[in-house]
Order: structure tokens, then C-alpha cells, then sequence
């Protein structure tokens, strides 16, 4: 499943622009503020009917227009028409026509992987951010830990209302066996699907040919026998705090660089490519689950990369069997013998094994 | 709020009434009360009288908690049943739905809710106290708890458990979950199914298993 064909319609900063894709990796060009990110923004609203910027809807419309649209030609089994029509107010996505009301397996059927280092904060986020991401990654593959995730919060609220209003230890005690008969399922499962991220890192370290070491680690205080001692035992901090110190909603997910934490020792660049692989991996783990690959999109993808890293990049992209959408305001060599399209905003540059022909398809950014 | 301009007092105040039933909107409400005028008188007095008696002739049983006219309820009166066995359920309204399927010859406690401190109800709230003498004064084999499948039902049931867990010659069991008789798998949600699938039970020729 692949894009084959973006247009926009007064979106951002574009009044009528286009990118036809092709199913392998596909290069976006052009300067800073030329509506690169548009693009993908165009593609992320598409699937999930809000931007990634946090942008409310009168940001999206094209200046002095009222109104403006995405449409989005995918091909399954058979073509798909996505399309977003959306003015200062909301925004209504189609489907082949068909309004989409239900998002839950909307996500399923288009599934989508996205990175930017301007808005999904990965490396540089807070533990809470990448808490969010590995827990949103565990939901997608197994759907069903969600609603145990649900009980586990509302246990985890009923204790601290119970000590909020001095019930008695028994009452205390249920509802500590709840949280921990819940989160000990979650801890499980999520110690497991890290196991699986870091056989997949490997796996792509490997591939990138980078000689680093890192892996993915959950600090989860909460899978000891102990546990349950712990909640009793931190009762009256937990009271004097106004929340549950411990648990699957507080884990630290670190990214450790040779053992100590990345952001510490590791060049912008390995951080790149670390980023990278993590997103690779991600695909890789929906396409285990979910079986379909996602659509990869990296925002500024090449940044820090000095060009012997980037080739290596494009040769591990080139090797993925999905689809890639990656922007970048500047490219040294992408290499003759690897099958990467690019395209230039402003006037269009296609380079399919490394020949060049030249094109007007996108219109200079207004 | 709909305004009741022109119309008359009293059937502004019928209106007003009615839509504070639930399932009622105002437009429902002053459908109803036209129609309640267009009856007859005597039908009307009917109902009034009907609406008069209920909490007058009605209340819950003394013993189980359950709707009862006197202060005994019919289940609790039948010596026909198995006194030895108490279900334990959470409102009286899932005695009705469970004495529907018309398969337990037990008898029931209504809790009159379940543990929520977040909604203010605490052990003190429910009849456990009751359900203690119960077990106290009278010979119990086993309670059932049929208590919802939520947080809050699952953290009752819990507490039940706990509870009584000591009192002598008392088996302590958890009504099943799964799918539904005569559901389809493909409507089933994954987290029904992942628990129908890590609950499942051995086959015993007829499909059902018996505790």
C-alpha cells in the first residue's frame, strides 16, 4: 500500500501544489519555509484528522482563502481517494466519497510512521514523551492492552481518591491488587516489545552499517514480587504528593548510547541515526503485528548526517519495502546505483537511477 | 428548557414532571401529558393512584435487599430454593435480569452499588455488614459474586473475597466472562476475546463445564 499522488489546495503556504510518489523512497527538496513539512503534514492529517504541529485549523488555510484540501490517491488493491476538506473551523475527511466517522481502524488501514525533529521530541522529549511513544506502540500492536491500561488508571485514581479520603488499609489493599494484578500484564508485555525493538535495532545497526551500540531501557520499579509492599509502603508519600510515584504510567524509557544515556555522549548526527532506526524498527514491529508496512515519513531526515552517513541511509531506505517520504533542504549525493526519486519544490528534479529530467510540477511557495 | 408559555398551569407542571424522568424530553414530556388529557378521567386516577402507592406499598427486602411489597421479597420467602447458595449482585434490578434466564435456584444479596471512592461510596455505603450476618446466622456454601466486569465491580468482588474468605464451609466463585451464547467472534471486542481465550475452560464433551 502506497501514496502515488499528493495535492494540495490552499493548504499552508501552497495555493495548488502536487507530488507524484513512486512506491520505493521518495526525496522532497527544497529551501527552508518552501512548505516541505506541508506535505507530510498534508499526509499526517489525512490519516488522523489533526496536525502534528498543534496548529489550530484557521493555521492550516492558504492566506486570504477561506477554504482548503488534501487529496491523497493510495493504491491497495485497488486505488483509494483520501480526501480532507477543511476551512477555518473543522476539517471533514472522505474516504472513496464516504465521510469517515470511526478513527479506530482508520489507523489499522493506513498505517503511517512519522518523525520530526521539530515536533515529536524523541530524543531531546522528556521520559514522558517516549513513555507516550512506546505505549502507543504497544496499543498498536496489541490493541486489547488498552482497555487493560484503562483499568489500570481508573484503579490506580479510585486509591489515590481512597487515600485522599483516609479509607481503611483493606479498602487500600483492593485496589493496590488491582493496579498490581493489571500493570504486572502491561510491565510484561512491555518489557517484551522493548526485546523485540532492540533485536530489531540491532538488526538495523547492522544494516546501517554504523559501528554504535545502543539499545532501549524501561526503569520499571514495579515487577518485584515487592511491588504490592511498595504501594503500601509509599502510601503516605503517595498521599502527600496527590499521586502514584510507581507503575507502568510512570516507567522512564531511556535510550542508552554505549551503556550511559545518548543524549550525554552521542553527536547530533549518531542521534539522527539512532532516531532513524528507531523508526525503522517501528516499522518493522507494525509490519509484525499488523502485517502492513507503514508509509515512513522523516521530516529533515538528512539533518546532521555528513554524506558518508547519508549514503548509508539512502541504502538502507532503498532496501525498505514500504514506502518513504523524506524532506531536506540540501542533498550532496544520492549515488547512481540507488533508486530514489527527488523532487524539488519550486521546479521538479525526478531522479530515477540517477537520470535526471526536469519538471514544473510544484509551484513556488506563495 | 422549553417555555410553557400559554399553557395552562397545571400541565406546565405535569410537563415539568415528567421530563425529569429519564429517557424523557420535554417534547416527550408534553406529548405525554396531552395525551394524559385526552384520556379518560377515571384512567388518569389510575395511574395517579398507581404512581401514589409505589413507594408506599413498595420497599426492599429486609433480608436480601431486593424490591419486596412486604418486608420479605418473594425469593427470600420461597422455601423451595437453595438458601445455602447467595448471589451477590450489585443492584436489585440484576435480581430481574438474572431471574430471567431462570437457571439459579439460589438466593440473592443486593449490594446497592459498588466500590467507588471517586463517586464517594465507600464499604460503609453497602450492605456488607448485612451480608456478614447472613453468613453469620445462617449455613452458606457458596456466594457467588455477580458483581459487573469493571474496575470498580472486578475491586468489589475483590473485596467480598477477602473478606469472607475465612468464614467456614463457604466456597467463594466469580461468574464467568467471555462471549456471549450465540455471539458471533467477529463482533466480539479483542479484549473480550483476549480474555475469553486466556480464561478458556476444558472441554467437557457438551461444551459447557460445571464448576
Amino acid at each position: 500500500m502506497f501514496v502515488q499522488h499528493i495535492f494540495l489546495k490552499n493548504f499552508r503556504c501552497h495555493k495548488h501544489a502536487s507530488w507524484p510518489l513512486q512506491q520505493g523512497v521518495n526525496l522532497l527538496i527544497g529551501p527552508n519555509g518552501s512548505g516541505k513539512t506541508s506535505f507530510l503534514e498534508a499526509v499526517f492529517i489525512a490519516v488522523y484528522g489533526h496536525s502534528f504541529r498543534q496548529s489550530k485549523t484557521p493555521d492550516l488555510v492558504h492566506f486570504n482563502e477561506e477554504e482548503f484540501q488534501i487529496d491523497l490517491q493510495w493504491l491497495r488493491y485497488g486505488p483509494l481517494h483520501l480526501q480532507v476538506k477543511g476551512n477555518k473551523k473543522n476539517i471533514i475527511r472522505t474516504l472513496q466519497g464516504k465521510k469517515i466517522t470511526i478513527k479506530k481502524d482508520f489507523l489499522r488501514s493506513f498505517p503511517i510512521v512519522f518523525d520530526s525533529t521539530v515536533t515529536s521530541r524523541f530524543i531531546d522529549g522528556t521520559p514522558n514523551d517516549r513513555r507516550k511513544w512506546l505505549d502507543a506502540l504497544l496499543f498498536l500492536c496489541k490493541p486489547h492492552l488498552k482497555h487493560v491500561y484503562q483499568n489500570y488508571l481508573r484503579a490506580m485514581m479510585q486509591r489515590q481518591r481512597a487515600l485522599r479520603y483516609n479509607h481503611h488499609r483493606d479498602m487500600l489493599l483492593i485496589w493496590e491488587s488491582q493496579m498490581v494484578e493489571m500493570g504486572k500484564v502491561l510491565s510484561l508485555e512491555k518489557i517484551q516489545l522493548i526485546e523485540k525493538i532492540n533485536e530489531k535495532l540491532a538488526d538495523e545497526m547492522l544494516c546501517l552499517n554504523a559501528n554504535v551500540q545502543f539499545e532501549l531501557a524501561v526503569d520499571q520499579n514495579n515487577l518485584n514480587e515487592d511491588w504490592l509492599n511498595q504501594l503500601k509502603n509509599n502510601r503516605d508519600s503517595d498521599k502527600k504528593l496527590g499521586r502514584t510515584q510507581f507503575g507502568p504510567h510512570a516507567d522512564k524509557l531511556s535510550i542508552l548510547f554505549y551503556g550511559k544515556d545518548i543524549r550525554s555522549i552521542a553527536s547530533r548526527g549518531q542521534q539522527k541515526l539512532v532516531t532513524i532506526a528507531i523508526r525503522l524498527a517501528e516499522c518493522a514491529l507494525r509490519d509484525y503485528y499488523q502485517k502492513s508496512l507503514p508509509l515512513l515519513m522523516l521530516d529533515d531526515g538528512l539533518e546532521s548526517l555528513d554524506s558518508d552517513y547519508q549514503y548509508l541511509l539512502f541504502q538502507r531506505l532503498n532496501l525498505y519495502l514500504g514506502q518513504v517520504l523524506l524532506t531536506t533542504p540540501s542533498v550532496r549525493d544520492i549515488g547512481d546505483d540507488l533508486r530514489i526519486q527527488s523532487y524539488t519544490i519550486g521546479e521538479s528534479v525526478s531522479a530515477v537511477d540517477g537520470n535526471v529530467k526536469r519538471s514544473s510540477i510544484m509551484e513556488r511557495a506563495a | 428548557m422549553l417555555s410553557y408559555e400559554g399553557v395552562p398551569a397545571p400541565l406546565a407542571h405535569l410537563i415539568e414532571q415528567l421530563s425529569g424522568l429519564p429517557g424523557i424530553g420535554p417534547k416527550s414530556a408534553m406529548r405525554l401529558g396531552l395525551n394524559l388529557l385526552a384520556k379518560e378521567p377515571t384512567q388518569v386516577q389510575q395511574l395517579a393512584s398507581a404512581l401514589a402507592e409505589l413507594h408506599q406499598s413498595m420497599g426492599f427486602c429486609e433480608v436480601c435487599g431486593c424490591f419486596s411489597e412486604h418486608n420479605h421479597c418473594l425469593i427470600c420467602n420461597d422455601h423451595r430454593r437453595d438458601h445455602r447458595v447467595i448471589c451477590v449482585v450489585e443492584q436489585p434490578v440484576d435480581v430481574l435480569m438474572l431471574e430471567r434466564s431462570k437457571t439459579f435456584s439460589g438466593v440473592y444479596h443486593v449490594l446497592h452499588g459498588r466500590l467507588s471512592p471517586m463517586d464517594g461510596v465507600g464499604e460503609s455505603q453497602l450492605t456488607f455488614a448485612a451480608l456478614a450476618m447472613r453468613l453469620a446466622q445462617k449455613d452458606v456454601a457458596e456466594l457467588i459474586l455477580a458483581t459487573s466486569a469493571t474496575v470498580d465491580g472486578e475491586a468489589t468482588a475483590h473485596y467480598i473475597s477477602q473478606r469472607f474468605h475465612a468464614v467456614p464451609g463457604v466456597n467463594i466463585s466469580r461468574i464467568a466472562r467471555g462471549v456471549p451464547e450465540g455471539g458471533e467472534l467477529e463482533y466480539v471486542d479483542e479484549y473480550t476475546l483476549a480474555r475469553a481465550l486466556s480464561q478458556r475452560t476444558r472441554w467437557q464433551g457438551s461444551g459447557t463445564n460445571v464448576l
